[in-house]
């Protein structure tokens, strides 16, 4: 790794966190502003998939060929797996469910 | 440059955490809950490797497959009631 | 990575250290007033797993990634998944009160008051991270010069909970296991004689198929698995050892279970098994102490095995097995006997 503040490799690992911070906060404001919770899982599922992923994968970029390059990835490939499939579970219990569900959304 | 991307995250933790304690339905508090906790562990990850301490990246590990690992207990008891 | 130092500095407390943590603080306060004041037991099991995430963040923070692996490890699933259990298995018509009410009102004052005597107390602690408090000066420093020259191993913690407070932790494991003991006689009861097919009437709909999570878990336990052991493993390099190891194998394999859409499948001889487990953790514990004797030294001195420091090591990594197979199995095993418990509370409410 070189004294240069500028070299290739810490320009695009720069791009790319920049690149997963926008989404995630991207994600967070459409989570606020969306109008149903239908809709709000599509703003959500953008983090899961593009958010964390690319912050991981500029830190990936950032500490060259080792074992914690090796550890980031397997934790890119975690949230990948069982991301989508906690929120896909959210959504199909909230189309399927057969009760009013009156309990569930009251404050008290 | 690395501030930036600090501030942006911080302020995803900030608004997340608001819109939980704020919202009213059930389901849009487990939501951002999955959220918040995908944040978290970007942000530990982080911290992790610009303080060069990579025993940390141990308990971003634990907490990604934890974290997910009980919000699907959480929907799963959901399910399971009348 | 040596760009990045102008940022944060590995030794001392600098501004932006603080301000994140003041930061974490004050959203901290802002999820306990919400637990507070939110009257559905589902909501705050929900805050208050919130509430343990941003604590080991805060650990994370303040330098301490054993606590943190350890509050992420049982905070986030362990707890999370018995107060749901237990929710299950008891009635469900909480006693809802008025938030504004005169037992609230005095509570509330007669909090004030504790609080306003406790700041007044710890006033007068030193400050965080002062260099020259009680805590740092004498026995910190003590542990820190002498863990390699004593014990031979890399981690302070593990050396401090495996060999200098060994005592500490043989009483710890001993607690969890009388734990598990004591649910285990509550809980197990033989099934109701009911009639099976009101039990079944109550399915749902959608365990006809098979489901996604029946497709991941497949992947995720052998992955978890193999890092647990990793942690396991590296108890005494690297942040981990025995108690986190197990709580992450348990919680995998609760989620196995509570991902499983067969419904009538008998829990009591894995119950049984797991009992047995959890005698046999403690009783390497056990053995490995009265080992040590038997070679010579005291009880728990390990340098009597080999009679150099080697015998650290060696003593270390047992124990730390033993503490492991403990925590797994005592996790499991209570959280497998609610399930039983409100299976059974579920089938007499249903014919009731």
């Amino acid at each position: 790794m070189s004294e240069l503040s500028f070299d290739i490799a810490f320009t695009i690992a720069m791009i790319l966190m920049l690149l997963g911070a926008f989404f995630s906060l991207s994600a967070v404001i459409g989570l606020v502003r969306f109008p149903d919770f239908l809709t709000k899982i599509h703003a959500v599922s953008v983090s899961d998939s593009l958010g964390v992923p690319l912050i991981l994968l500029g830190l990936m970029v950032l500490s060259g060929f080792n074992l914690i390059t090796l550890k980031l990835f397997i934790l890119i490939i975690l949230i990948f797996i069982t991301g989508p499939m906690v929120v896909m579970e959210l959504g199909n219990y909230y189309v399927t469910k057969q009760t009013d569900g009156a309990d569930d959304d009251a404050d008290e | 440059m690395i501030a930036v991307v600090c501030y942006l995250l911080i302020l995803c933790i900030l608004i997340g955490t608001i819109y939980l304690l704020a919202a009213k339905s059930i389901f849009i508090k487990i939501l951002t809950f999955g959220y918040l906790n995908n944040i978290i562990i970007a942000f530990i990850s982080l911290y992790a490797l610009f303080t060069n301490n990579f025993s940390y990246l141990d308990v971003a590990l634990i907490y990604a497959i934890l974290a997910q690992v009980s919000t699907i207990i959480i929907v799963k008891y959901m399910r399971g009631r009348k | 990575m040596m760009l990045m130092n102008d940022l944060f500095t590995s030794f001392s407390i600098n501004i932006s250290e603080i301000c994140l943590e003041n930061f974490f603080l004050l959203l901290l306060v802002f999820v306990s007033c919400a637990i507070a004041v939110s009257r559905s037991l589902l909501k705050i099991v929900i805050l208050s797993s919130m509430f343990s995430m941003i604590m080991a963040a805060l650990y994370l923070l303040m330098a301490a990634p054993d606590v943190a692996m350890t509050e992420a490890a049982i905070g986030a699933c362990i707890s999370t998944a018995f107060i749901i259990k237990s929710m299950q298995a008891t009635n469900s018509n909480e006693f809802k009160q008025k938030l504004v009410s005169l037992p609230n009102i005095i509570s509330f004052f007669i909090i004030i008051i504790f609080g306003e005597v406790m700041i007044y107390a710890f006033i007068d602690l030193p400050e965080y991270g002062q260099t020259f408090s009680p805590v740092n000066s004498y026995l910190s420093q003590y542990y820190i010069q002498n863990t390699p020259v004593e014990i031979g191993i890399s981690s302070s913690v593990a050396a401090i909970l495996g060999s200098y407070r060994g005592f500490d932790t043989l009483g710890e494991t001993l607690v969890i296991m009388v734990a598990g003991i004591v649910v285990y006689f509550l809980m197990l009861q033989e099934k109701k004689e009911l009639d099976v097919s009101i039990y079944k009437q109550g399915e749902i709909i959608y365990q006809s198929k098979i489901w996604m999570t029946d497709y991941i878990r497949v992947i995720l336990l052998p992955i978890s698995l193999i890092f647990a052991f990793y942690i396991q493993v590296h108890g005494e390099i690297s942040p981990g050892g025995g108690f986190q190891a197990g709580a992450i194998i348990a919680s995998v394999y609760i989620f196995f279970y509570v991902a499983n859409n067969d419904h009538d499948h008998d829990l009591s001889n894995i119950i049984k098994l797991l009992f047995k487990f959890s005698l046999v953790g403690f009783l390497i514990y056990i053995s490995m102490a009265i080992f040590t004797a038997l070679m010579g030294g005291y009880f728990l001195q390990y340098y009597a095995i080999t009679g150099s420091i080697l015998g650290h090591k060696i003593g270390i990594f047992i124990i730390e097995i033993g503490v492991g197979i403990t925590i797994f199995s005592v996790m499991l095993m209570i959280f497998l006997l609610l399930t039983h418990y409100a299976r059974n509370f579920q089938m007499v409410r249903e014919v009731k």
